[in-house]
């Protein structure tokens, strides 16, 4: 009976689960690489096993700890910047009356998204260029400062890359929240206008309430990939300047320019495959923690 | 997945359409073994009509083919990975020292020494015994060297109009110091000009003008170019290092060098050409053009040309494991070291359409009547990719007739290196090589490029070095080297 029920069902899902079958799962028997030495003469399978050794270069590093730390504190700050800045920009734009206006900021927000890291780089150097930069060349003189080596001077990337990446991502996750508020049933509003409460206070107990099962989504898929970094915003926004790495190296930049010179398989594989691992299991926890709390708002 | 299956079917097509033409090409009569080489280059929309012709030669004398691959230069790199670690039909590519440790690490070339020893023969006129096999490490022949330059002189190159307008005698150029009066009265005409430009990873002022042999790169470096001594050593703990690395930041504080210097990626052709670039320091050799973006430059040597350790195997042709028959692509691959017909065929085209001989006696050539840079049918004109472009016809214009026999006395005269042929074997040190790398990124363009006082970031920069296991690096390479100098004594 209950096969009868879902059958159509699962006919839908099955392209999807194929595709995914294929395209996700089968691969993942190729992370055997990670723990071997890889030898193209001999194949994936016949490949001598090395264990745990491709994994070393990670951890004996003295970088080991800095890059970690810049991986994990960089991600969480650009989720809760993201998070905060969309709701934000999600509201204002959700409260727009001229119609016409409200499409044209919901395009000028998304369209940064859909810009490559590379131009962004540029767009971002035509700002902070020594010479001839808009900060150097403009901004700065006419506030009467000197001028700034934006790319030897470590103190103000953590902050330019935060900038950065919300400038670029916001659109993204205020899409979403926009989405959710448009969701949101019209007549709790007309209530709360009768009993008399301000946008304030409806913002307040009305719309973020009813955001907080996309919040959620959007942080636990975001926290499975709290190890991975965007390599294009850590390489190519800082111009790969050297003076900059303690505060712009992360996981994915460090495997980049230790491997440039060995190109060994094996080794990206590991890397790959500790993120991998990680993201795993901070997805898990974290889902176990949002079930504790709301078992409702949980991915799984 | 439709992505996929297609790629799957024109591949399999591909296949398929090579063996009909092959099948075709040979008749009924025997069938000759086709060899496919890769080069980088530009499509030439004439190639099919020469390779036809290369085949008649190439069929008459040794009942082979030769398929020529030209594959754009961004994306070579990605492609002929992926052809090695896939079964696609591949024999003779392009690679270099850099890459080299990891395709023979993980098994994805041949060792060349044995079949050189066999069928080399013409490889080792063309070179000479010592540098055929040269191109090797711990005895494992990578790659057969093409005929160009082993390594070059550090020179710096000069705009030609400045240089008159500011009556600059160039003979006087004889080392870093000399030029710091030049700039000071160029500046003082020019103030908006560049003096000294610095780009990229390889481009800084301090990288090119050089003075170690850097042992391929993976750590430790003989100081004064490897001629007196052959203790290996900590690159930025040299004396030599600092010294030249004072004189750039100094003038990197005057504003002789562009600010910009350690993050730019221009190249110095590109910046030349806005006109606002008076020298840059480069590595000379007697086939450099004497022109940079639309001006003319003249060239004053900073240092002595010195052949350094792998000087001959940075440009070198391998045979990829998935060759069927790596004993017939060696044999063609002499065949043309020794076929100034097939080279000027593979570089230049067919005479008469491709090109004309201007004079014939000096063996120079140029364009027919009605055919130009831009409706050229063929010319590929990469004779650094080619197996052995001295025996070739010279470009009229672009170099002076006798630029091949000036070549060969450049190579032969320069000192070596005491390391000369020496290769050093990464494996078992992976770990400290890739924290080395990363090091060296961190720090090597700040400071080549001037931009940071080496009395603040030297120290850091050894300090880091040393943490990232530089002196196990350096002790294996100092064991290594003296093993090669010992078989190399008499």
């Amino acid at each position: 009976m209950k096969v009868r029920k879902w059958a159509p069902m699962f006919i839908m899902m099955a392209p999807g689960l194929i595709y995914l079958f294929i395209n996700n799962y089968i691969p993942m028997a190729g992370l055997v690489i990670a723990f071997k030495k890889m030898d193209f003469r001999k194949g994936i399978w016949g490949s001598d096993w090395v264990g745990f050794d491709n994994f070393k270069y990670l951890f004996t590093t003295p970088d080991a700890f800095v890059i970690t730390r810049n991986t994990i504190l960089y991600n969480l700050a650009f989720i809760i910047v993201n998070i905060v800045v969309g709701i934000i920009f999600a509201i204002f734009i959700s409260e727009m009356v001229n119609k016409h206006m409200k499409q044209l900021y919901q395009s000028a927000v998304l369209l940064p998204f859909l810009m490559s890291m590379v131009i962004v780089s540029y767009i971002v150097y035509a700002i902070l260029s020594p010479e001839t930069g808009l900060m150097n060349k403009t901004v700065l003189p006419m506030a009467g400062k000197d001028p700034v080596s934006w790319y030897s001077e470590t103190k103000y990337w953590p902050y330019i890359l935060i900038i950065v990446n919300t400038w670029k991502g916001v659109g993204y996750g205020c899409l979403i929240y926009l989405a959710s508020i448009i969701g949101i049933d019209r007549s709790l509003y007309e209530a709360a206008d009768i009993d008399g409460a301000g946008k304030w206070v409806q913002i307040r107990t009305i719309t973020l309430p009813m955001l907080l099962p996309s919040v959620i989504t959007l942080t636990l898929l975001n926290v499975g990939r709290i190890f991975f970094s965007d390599f294009s915003l850590f390489y190519q926004v800082p111009q790969n300047s050297g003076i900059l790495y303690s505060v712009t190296n992360t996981i994915d930049t460090y495997v980049y320019r230790a491997l440039l010179q060995l190109g060994d398989t094996g080794m990206a594989s590991a890397a790959g495959f500790y993120q991998s691992v990680i993201g795993f299991l901070l997805i898990i926890g974290c889902n176990w923690l949002v079930r504790k709390l709301d078992r409702d708002s949980a991915l799984f | 997945m439709v992505l996929s299956t297609m790629l799957t079917l024109t591949a399999l097509t591909g296949c398929g359409g090579n063996k009909e033409a092959s099948g075709n090409n040979t008749g009924a009569k025997d069938t000759a073994h086709k060899v496919v080489m890769a080069i980088s280059g530009e499509q030439q929309p004439g190639q099919e009509r020469v390779m036809a012709e290369v085949n008649k030669i190439l069929k008459k004398d040794l009942n082979m083919e030769l398929e020529l691959m030209i594959l754009p230069w961004g994306s070579t790199d990605q492609q002929i990975q992926l052809m090695l670690t896939g079964t696609e039909p591949l024999d003779l590519f392009r690679l270099g020292s850099g890459e080299a440790a990891g395709y023979i690490s993980s098994g994805k070339i041949e060792d060349l020494g044995p079949l050189i020893d066999k069928y080399g023969k013409n490889i080792k006129e063309a070179l000479g015994e010592e540098i055929a096999k040269s191109a090797n490490i711990n005895g494992f022949v990578y790659g057969v060297p093409t005929n160009i330059e082993r390594d070059s002189t550090p020179s710096i190159e000069m705009r030609k109009d400045l240089v008159e307008k500011y009556d600059i005698d160039i003979t006087q150029i004889k080392s870093l110091e000399d030029l710091e009066p030049i700039f000071n009265k160029v500046k003082a005409g020019e103030p908006n000009m560049t003096m000294l430009f610095g780009a990229g990873g390889v481009n800084q002022p301090a990288t090119r003008y050089g003075g170690f042999d850097s042992l391929g790169g993976f750590g430790g470096v003989l100081a004064n170019d490897g001629l007196e001594s052959t203790k290996v050593e900590i690159r930025p703990a040299t004396e030599q290092y600092k010294a030249s690395l004072d004189i750039f930041h100094d003038w990197y504080k005057k504003g002789y060098i562009n600010k910009d210097a350690p993050t730019s990626q221009d190249e110095p052709s590109v910046v030349m050409k806005a006109g606002n670039t008076f020298s840059t320091i480069v590595g000379w050799h007697p086939a450099y053009q004497n022109k940079e973006g639309n001006y003319d430059v003249v060239f004053a040597p900073l240092r002595e040309h010195v052949l350094h350790s792998g000087s001959s195997g940075y440009v070198t042709l391998g045979i990829a494991r998935n060759s069927k028959d790596p004993d017939k692509a060696m044999q063609l691959l002499d065949y043309i070291y020794g076929s100034p017909e097939v080279m000027n065929l593979l570089n230049w085209g067919m005479e008469g359409t491709d090109y004309v001989y201007i004079d014939k006696e000096n063996n120079t050539i140029g364009y027919p009547e009605g055919v130009n840079d831009s409706n050229a049918e063929y010319h590929l004109n990469l004779g650094w990719q080619l197996p052995n472009q001295f025996i070739a016809s010279v470009w009229e214009g672009s170099q002076p007739a006798d630029v091949w026999d000036r070549m060969k006395e450049f190579n032969d005269k320069a000192p070596k290196s005491k390391a000369f042929g020496f290769m050093f074997d990464p494996k078992g040190y992976e770990a400290e090589i890739t924290a080395i790398s990363n090091v060296n990124e961190q720090y090597s363009r700040s400071l080549e490029s001037g931009s940071v006082d080496p009395d603040e970031y030297l120290p850091k920069y050894v300090e880091a070095l040393k943490k990232a296991g530089i002196e196990k690096v350096i002790a294996a390479q100092q064991k290594q080297l003296d093993e090669f100098l010992a078989t190399k004594q008499p």
